[in-house]
């Protein structure tokens, strides 16, 4: 059964960026060995590269998902005049598959937070239909993009699953 | 009966040209424009009465009310006094509580939570502003009413600025005057406050007076230095009077009471740095160091105290999110054990099966499972 969005709301997740939902899917999330738990944290370095994202479930090629990666608390927490900032779009991700047999509306971009300790948000959505392009315009403004919005301008509707997890800027290490 | 409303209209008329006089009851009559001018008439005579003269009708003390109770204090009084008093069309009457109810809908809400001795207070404070630049003793200044219970209703509530002025009257009304005053009562509040919780005894006039008017300078001084962000002061008699302690934006009562708990702790040294800060009152707006400081601090702490929240925010959901992790595993496990368990079993039930079973019997099992076995290897 689905995890409960427990987590998601205490994180200020669903408020911020996600309005309240009932998780209807499971799907995973790894960087390299290490899977996303919600709150959990990973080095922007261990996030360099996108990481491998499986929708669980029976395949089902006519379901098609979308996911969405954005950092709310852009540039810094406590003034996230950037809210949000996008980092990763896929569509067309059939259920059971990942994220690979998507395909990638806006390139990947791993967390880079300049100050505090920011929230990085995966959260996917049932598809309609097709999804309208305007691609390249979204990879160009990553700043001040709105979940809600691309889901309603998108037919989405409310998230069928999400997670999320925490990094900060690394110390530099000068030997 | 449009208490507020009318009193208002009787004052935006008056205000305009003189800063800080009270209007007394004759000049009711200069209104013009205004529907419930009839109706006016007849609330002269509860504005001219006095509290004192109030708190007999309605039975009550105000002294320790909250603004909105006295308030309402006002209408049972009012509608008790109105069908005795004049005659007015039965329109005018039936228009008034609603008016009335507007009226008292626009209180700020700071003023609602004062008590009337509080207001009170404000109002003794305002007195001496006005009225000297340089001369401040307990001086009582011929016009005005000292004691709470000689005040008249309208100067009253004009100095509480539950009453506002009036001319451009529906605009102005609802939106600047409402933060303006609500400002200046915020920080007199402070300050009221205070004091008046160091003096309970609100009738003691000339003590008062004393600690009202070095506190109300000091505090004028002081506020001199928050600067004045050029709020619109719509309130007649308390815009002359405190006018340029009213505007000061953000200034929380925290910090009014910090200043004030100096005012009241040195009571008598400030009587020597307000009389030469006292002639510049009016004119005077510093924004220096102390002020920006506080203010600076204000916003680190309030900075500081939502990233704390962020921070607990952060290792409660992750805690949240472990536990759930936690449970899910240990139900997991739970099952996966069983099932092993139920398999062992049947493994069990196999080997005795076979024990039990005769030679025979076992030699046909055995067979019917090397056939199979031959089957399955067969390519």
């Amino acid at each position: 059964m689905a995890r409960s969005v427990e987590p998601l709301v205490v994180g200020r997740v669903i408020g911020d960026v996600l309005d309240m939902f009932i998780p209807s899917l499971e799907f995973t999330v790894h960087y390299g060995t290490k899977q996303v738990a919600n709150g959990c944290d990973i080095k922007p370095s261990a996030a360099a590269d996108k990481p491998h994202v499986q929708l669980l479930g029976p395949p089902d090629p006519s379901c098609l998902y979308t996911l969405v990666m954005v950092d709310p608390d852009a540039p810094s927490p406590s003034e996230p005049r950037l809210r949000e900032w996008l980092h990763w779009i896929v569509v067309d991700i059939p259920q059971g598959q990942g994220a690979a047999r998507g395909r990638e509306l806006v390139p990947y971009m791993g967390p880079r937070p300049p100050t505090g300790i920011h929230r990085y948000i995966l959260a996917l959505f049932k598809q309609q239909g097709a999804i309208s392009e305007g691609g390249r315009q979204l990879a160009d403004a990553r700043a001040n993009f709105s979940t809600r919005q691309f889901a309603a301008q998108n037919r989405l509707g409310l998230p069928v699953a999400a997670v999320y997890f925490n990094s900060q800027k690394e110390p530099v290490k000068k030997r | 009966m449009a208490l507020s409303e009318s009193e208002s209209v009787a004052y935006g008329s008056l205000k305009t040209g003189s800063p800080v006089q009270v209007p007394q009851s004759p000049h009711y009559e200069e209104l013009t424009a205004d529907q419930s001018i009839s109706s006016l008439n007849k609330q002269n005579s509860i504005f001219s009465l006095t509290l004192d003269e109030i708190q007999l009708k309605s039975g009550k003390t105000f002294g320790s009310m909250n603004m909105d109770e006295f308030l309402a204090n006002l209408w049972n009084v009012e509608e008790n006094q109105v069908p005795s008093q004049l005659p007015i069309n039965d329109k005018a009457i039936g228009s008034q509580p609603n008016l009335a109810r507007q009226g008292s809908l626009s209180i700020p809400t700071p003023l609602c939570k004062k008590t009337v001795d509080e207001v009170w207070f404000e109002i003794q404070k305002d007195l001496p502003q006005q009225r000297k630049a340089n001369d401040i003793t307990d001086h009582e200044p011929p016009q005005r009413q000292q004691t709470f219970g000689e005040m008249t209703l309208e100067d009253f509530l004009i100095k509480a600025g539950v009453v506002q002025e009036l001319s451009g009257y529906s605009e102005h009304k609802k939106v600047n005057p409402v933060q303006t005053n609500g400002t200046s009562l915020d920080v007199n509040y402070g300050m009221g406050h205070l004091i008046g919780s160091s003096q309970q005894n609100m009738l003691t006039v000339p003590i008062q007076n004393n600690n009202a008017s070095m506190d109300t300078n000091f505090e004028m001084a002081h506020m001199m230095g928050l600067g004045f962000p050029g709020h619109q002061i719509v309130a007649n008699n308390i815009a002359a009077g405190n006018g340029y302690a009213v505007a000061y934006p953000i200034f929380t009562q925290k910090t009014v009471m910090g200043e004030a708990s100096n005012v009241s702790g040195e009571v008598n040294g400030t009587n020597s740095l307000l009389d030469p800060a006292v002639p510049k009152n009016k004119k005077r707006i510093i924004d220096g160091p102390p002020e920006v400081a506080v203010e600076r601090r204000q916003r680190r702490l309030i900075k500081n105290r939502e990233s704390a929240a962020r921070s607990r925010a952060r290792k409660q959901a992750y805690t949240v999110e472990l536990e759930l992790e936690l449970n899910q595993l240990k139900q997991e496990n739970a099952k996966l054990k069983q099932l092993v368990e139920e398999n062992e079993q049947r493994r069990k039930q196999e080997v005795l099966k076979r024990k039990q079973s005769t030679p025979a019997q076992r030699k046909v099992v055995d067979k019917i499972r090397a056939l199979r076995r031959t089957v399955s290897l067969g390519w």
